[in-house]
């Protein structure tokens, strides 16, 4: 027996055929989906490895059970750059070496363009480390990572006040 | 999810037959009710094998630990009177169970009244957790440390839950029975939390203490709710959580406060009240001294922040 | 790897030499957009999913595992278990050389410790795998656990860490004490701690007949090689490991682990590519930690501030099947003069997997011990700390009397006092408050970490077009080797980064040698050197004996390789293209080999360390205990900077692994069942970003021609050292309690144990 769920995935309709309830929104996109971007760090929502944005929020997909998500919208790393042009924060964790081993990257990613999105952050590193504290990066880039959110948050904020100019 | 052992108490084949969303497999099953009392049917039929999934953020964690083994999953998050916040006409609030502390956090009006049970609230895990979780799932996990739950016992909300055999409404601190356990009956949901109006000057504040600085449980945590009038308290609950087997109403701590102009002497006692109210344990977290004393330390400072907001409303 | 598209880097500001440039990650991209393939992230037709079964016992036998039920289980294909799994061609107790590990591949019903595989289920999804090892309901039959150092009787190791004697005199220590007009004498404790890389670790294994290809990380490709090769009885040339991406190691992923070999043999049994990941709570056994430590220490000084003894005994814990002794007390050797010195270890065996390296292994629990036992003897002289440890700063290695082949360290302490304002401290303790009524203190402590080398090989070739190719099966763990070890390998050949391909990261390319001891930029760049010298020098002597070029006849004065062509060194107007000069030669490439290692003879003359000194800040809430670590400046000299926009991420890493030792992470053992009480990221607790404060690194110049030619010493552990210490000791600054049990805990600065 086997139920369908229909998603939006980076912008794209995708319709799963799941065999098993207990699927998490993680375990779809990795090994069904093949889009392995997101990681799995702990599958208890205590690192944020896994962190995608479901319909405007950020949250871990290890704790989201795939089935309870029919009509979803999900954004992954995968659909965050445009063709070749990273993405604001993608830049600034680069220009400001916000990751080292680069596997709670993806997430941290996700946490920080959600983090922009609720707009409570702005340009206060205290907010920035605290709404950036569900991701954990052993390496130790939590420097580089501040930075990154605060420079990305700037950068995306002029963008906006240019359109709207 | 036993797939060979025979099962004492799964879900009968009723549980099946609701409408909306449905998943069956050959013993575990998966329903997503639109209305309540379809939640009902099929959450009492199956009995103890079942689970209610809200943001999921601990069900999913004890199941994959194998605390938990549903037989059937109900997922109440389709369920309007669930998921909605209403104010009502005279300023007070219901809210659903399975809102989860992002939504809460983004309702223009409830954080302004209610700053204490929202920063509670969105203490629970990380941002990403609150995206998900509900302080009706942090209620019904019954951990001591839950730190939602001392706010909403300070704030007096009122519970309402449904069952097979109707509605009824329990106070906050009457839902623990004990580390997870709850006072629900069998087949019993909680439906939602209602804060009455409040008067003005009146506010609340929610303090926890944790080792790490985010992403924590709470060692100790205190919920404190004022009324001021002419610089005098003229009404006060307070809650303490993870220093007892339940969230703790500490009743003399408020008495001590009441009529007073939270002068040293009022918050000296009320702090001793709130120490002598506790019954911790020892663990790697906190000692029992540590704990006693914190107790009486957040009691003290999250009156003083309650006590500022509520001169400000 | 033709596969793995790095990036040039924007920044890339070249004035004359890639070395020393602070480049971006060349992998950034790949990243910072979810393509850079991890090994989990692998998917091979067909392949099934493996998961674990582990003990929930500490020690005893598995008596039942109910493998029909979970066999019936839908999607369950196979149970691999003691007595249904591939035969092995060696005994994985054997041990046949020192970096060989005993590991649990299911050779018997034997539980070492908790979380010890006891069985592999194999299944056509990971939730079937995941519920049929949940089916398998283990019996067993315990035996009581030896838990905590004081679990068993103790004994005198033969040896500790890799081979470093147990016990080291340095004139006499107890006399010296005898003779000291004041000494301390403190017992510091360390708890077990786990490496908790953010990638599990996992592998996908696919056999082909009797060749094998894997994807797993490992930071030691050759070494893993070798080891699959002998537990399978197959040549290592028939094994393919890929790792272009490790998701952390720390050490962890030094030596190939019992779990990604029971993902092979789980492929073996079933005839098909399987992918096994441990779960995180499965990390926390076979897969190595640090030791839980209690050192002692014994410190004499003389009326005058000047150190005359110190006595530095650790008592540590292994396996009670394998030998990994940390060496805590050796971090005595090298950082303050003293005439007399004494390091001792002693070692009980626990119900634990073994331990293992683990970032600054020795040096991070025995920092933390000697920095506070300095501070503590530098109070009890009524000096200030810092001043204390210039006093006692050691002009040569107190051990052995050896120079020191670079020293910077009083730079470092001049520099980092000077930007962290230490100065203005207060010489008592609880004198500083902030504005919100939190305890202020400073602290200081002094950093160290060896300059090792190992062994590696590396390939550079030139070919026709004039760019280059260099290879060197290098590891990436996070510390940026596919930047760095390319800005070396372009400068080994006198061209742009953007005209070379480095290839690393799989173990077909020339061995690397390990990704540890902060010695694989210093190993595997001076293999890439060298290669790059051995062809340019083939290059020259290709266009020095040939009438046509005109550099005919240089070979007195030789020439220099620059920007792709060969320069006479006399005279610069001299030059010619390379691919000048392979294209008239009719070759369509030039390849030459080079070698990294140590220099016995200079390693023979002088001591080689890297140094620093790091400056805390911390507040105290003086109700709560809560501790949080306001600023931070670490200056450290480790010779020459390859790349300082990742050095200093390095060293700020290594800086936060200070604070989470400090005052974070901590594996808790249940004392009754030998089992971890806190085997998850929830409660295993390491820094969040809140917990991190702004951090300042600097680092100091240093030129060290000795420790190898390109004066590389090395930058992933030292930041742990001296920050650990400095924090405990800046903890004490604000409240006056002497904290010496790690982590510092809440209820230590608010109900204070008897100090």
């Amino acid at each position: 027996m086997s139920f369908s769920i229909s998603l939006i995935v980076n912008g794209s309709p995708c319709d799963v055929e799941l065999d098993d309830p207990r699927v998490t929104l993680l375990d779809l996109l990795r090994e069904r989906l093949q889009l392995t971007g997101t990681k799995k760090g702990c599958d208890r929502g205590q690192c944020g490895a896994c962190t995608v944005i479901v319909d405007g929020r950020r949250i871990n997909s290890c704790l989201a059970l795939a089935v309870s998500h029919d009509g979803a919208d999900l954004l992954t790393i995968e659909g965050v750059a445009t063709g070749d042009r990273l993405h604001p924060v993608q830049a600034a964790f680069i220009t400001h070496d916000g990751l080292q081993c680069g596997f709670c990257t993806p997430g941290q990613i996700m946490s920080a363009i959600g983090l922009i999105q609720e707009g409570h952050a702005a340009d206060d590193p205290e907010r920035v480390r605290e709404g950036m504290s569900g991701n954990l990066c052993r390496c130790g880039a939590y420097a580089g990572i501040t930075e990154a959110v605060l420079d990305a948050t700037a950068a995306m904020a002029l963008t906006d006040r240019r359109r709207s100019a | 999810m036993q797939w060979s052992a025979p099962r004492n108490d799964g879900p009968s084949q009723a549980a099946g037959n609701t409408t909306g969303n449905t998943f069956i497999m050959s013993d575990i099953q998966y329903v997503a009710p639109r209305t309540l009392d379809e939640a009902i049917g099929a959450y009492a039929a199956a009995g103890s094998a079942a689970r209610i999934l809200a943001g999921g953020t601990d069900l999913l964690v004890q199941m994959r630990s194998g605390a938990v083994k549903p037989g059937l999953i109900v997922d109440i998050k389709k369920i309007g009177e669930m998921t909605a916040i209403e104010e009502t006409k005279d300023g007070g609030f219901r809210v659903g169970a399975a809102v989860s502390g992002m939504a809460l956090h983004d309702h223009p009006r409830f954080g302004k009244v209610w700053p204490g049970v929202l920063e509670a609230i969105n203490l629970i895990g990380s941002k990403q957790v609150q995206g998900r979780a509900s302080a009706g799932g942090n209620l019904c996990n019954a951990s001591p440390a839950g730190d939602s739950v001392p706010a909403l016992v300070a704030a007096g909300a009122v519970v309402t839950v449904a069952g097979p055999q109707g509605r009824r409404e329990l106070k906050v601190e009457e839902v623990p029975a004990g580390p997870g356990r709850t006072n629900l009956k069998p087949g019993e949901i909680v439906v939602a939390f209602t804060l009455l109006p409040r008067p003005k000057g009146a506010s609340d504040a929610y303090l926890r203490m944790i080792p790490r600085t985010e992403m924590d449980i709470a060692v100790v945590g205190c919920g404190v709710n004022l009324t001021m009038k002419g610089g005098v308290c003229t009404d006060a609950r307070v809650g303490l959580g993870a220093v007892a087997p339940t969230v703790l109403l500490v009743e003399a701590a408020a008495k001590a406060l009441i009529g007073s102009k939270l002068d040293e002497k009022a918050l000296e006692a009320a702090a001793r009240a709130c120490s002598a109210a506790c019954r911790p344990i020892d663990d790697k977290r906190g000692t029992i001294v540590y704990r006693t004393k914190v107790a009486g330390v957040l009691l003290r400072r999250a009156t003083a922040i309650a006590a500022k907001r509520a001169q400000e409303r | 790897m033709s596969d793995i598209r790095l990036t040039e880097a924007s920044s890339h500001m070249r004035h004359g030499s890639n070395i020393g440039q602070p480049l971006t990650r060349r992998d950034g991209i790949l990243k910072v957009t979810g393509q850079a393939r991890y090994a989990a992230d692998n998917h091979v037709p067909g392949m099934l999913h493996a998961v674990l079964a582990v003990s929930s016992v500490a020690r005893g036998r598995v008596t039942f595992l109910d493998v029909e039920a979970a066999k019936r289980h839908p999607g369950v294909v196979d149970v691999m278990t003691p007595v249904h799994k591939p035969r092995l061609a060696e005994d994985p107790d054997a041990k046949t050389h020192p970096f060989m590990f005993r590991l649990e591949l299911l050779q018997d019903d034997t539980v070492r410790y908790a979380n010890q595989a006891i069985a592999v289920v194999i299944a056509e999804t990971l939730e079937s795998a995941t519920e049929g090892a949940a089916l398998l309901a283990p019996r067993y039959e315990t035996q009581p656990a030896r838990v905590g150092l004081d679990g068993d009787k103790s004994f005198a190791p033969p040896a500790v860490g890799v081979g470093n004697p147990a016990e080291v005199r340095h004139g006499d220590v107890n006399s010296a004490l005898t003779d000291a007009s004041m000494r301390i004498e403190a017992t510091y404790e360390t708890p077990a701690q786990y490496h908790n890389a953010m990638e599990p670790h996992a592998i996908v294994a696919a056999w082909d007949g009797d060749t094998l290809s894997i994807d797993t990380p490992s930071q030691g490709l050759a070494m893993a090689q070798a080891r699959i090769a002998g537990l399978f009885g197959i040549p290592p040339s028939n094994i393919h490991i890929r790792s272009p991406f490790l998701g952390g190691g720390f050490g962890s992923k030094g030596l190939i682990s019992g779990p990604q070999i029971l993902g092979i043999m789980a492929a073996r049994l079933v005839g098909k590519p399987v992918k096994l990941t441990l779960r995180r709570e499965q990390m926390y056994g076979p897969v190595g930690h640090r030791a839980p430590t209690r050192q002692t220490l014994r410190v004499g000084m003389d009326g005058d501030g000047r150190l005359t003894a110190i006595d530095h005994h650790a008592r540590t814990a292994s396996s009670s099947f394998d030998d990994f002794f940390e060496p805590a007390a050796d971090a005595s050797h090298t950082l303050y003069a003293s005439p007399a010195i004494a390091t001792s270890h002693e070692v009980v065996r626990l119900d634990t997997g073994t331990p293992l390296f683990m970032r600054a292994p020795g040096e991070a629990p025995g920092s933390i011990a000697l920095e506070s036992a300095i501070d503590e003897a530098a109070w009890m002289c009524g000096m200030d700390p810092l001043a204390f440890r210039l006093k006692n700063y050691a002009d040569v290695e107190p051990i052995t009397g050896k120079p020191f082949s670079s020293k910077a360290l009083r730079e470092c302490y001049a520099q980092g006092a000077e930007r962290f304002g230490w100065a203005r401290r207060p010489l008592k303790p609880r004198q500083l408050r902030d504005e919100a009524g939190f305890l202020v203190g400073w602290g200081v402590g002094t950093a160290t970490f060896p300059a090792l080398m190992f062994a590696a090989d590396a390939r550079a070739v030139i070919r026709a077009d004039g760019s280059g190719l260099v290879e060197s099966g290098a590891h990436d763990m996070g510390q940026g080797a596919w930047t760095a070890l390319a800005q070396i390998a372009a400068d080994g050949l006198g061209l742009d980064l953007a005209q070379v391909e480095f290839r690393a990261g799989t173990s077909d390319l020339p061995d690397a040698g390990i990704a540890g001891g902060s010695a694989h930029t210093a190993t595997a760049g001076m293999a890439i050197h060298n290669a790059g010298a051995a062809v340019t020098a083939k290059l020259a002597d290709l266009a020095m004996s040939d009438e046509r070029s005109p550099l005919f006849g240089a070979g007195n004065t030789g020439v220099i390789a620059r920007d792709g062509r060969l320069y006479r060194r006399d005279d610069e107007s001299w030059s010619e293209d390379y691919a000048d000069i392979l294209t008239r030669a009719g070759l369509a490439e030039i390849e030459a080999r080079g070698k990294g290692g140590m220099d016995p003879a200079a390693q023979s003359i002088y001591a080689m360390h890297a140094h620093g000194a790091v400056f805390a800040e911390v507040k105290v809430d003086p109700d709560l205990g809560q501790v949080r670590v306001s600023r931070m400046v670490g200056a450290f000299a480790a010779g020459r900077i390859i790349n300082p926009r990742l050095a200093r991420s390095q060293l700020f890493g290594g800086m936060i692994w200070g604070i989470s030792f400090a005052l974070h992470e901590e594996a808790v053992m249940d004392p009754r069942s030998g089992r971890l009480l806190n085997a998850n990221l929830a409660e295993y607790h390491v820094p969040v970003n809140a917990d991190v404060p702004s951090l300042d690194v600097l680092t100091v110049e240093e030129h060290d021609p000795y420790v190898n030619a390109l004066g590389i010493k090395g930058v992933g552990e030292i930041g742990v050292t001296g920050s650990a210490g400095a924090i405990a000791n800046a903890v004490w600054h604000a409240t006056g309690f002497r904290v010496r049990r790690f982590p510092i805990r809440i209820g230590d600065l608010v109900v204070p144990a008897s100090d």
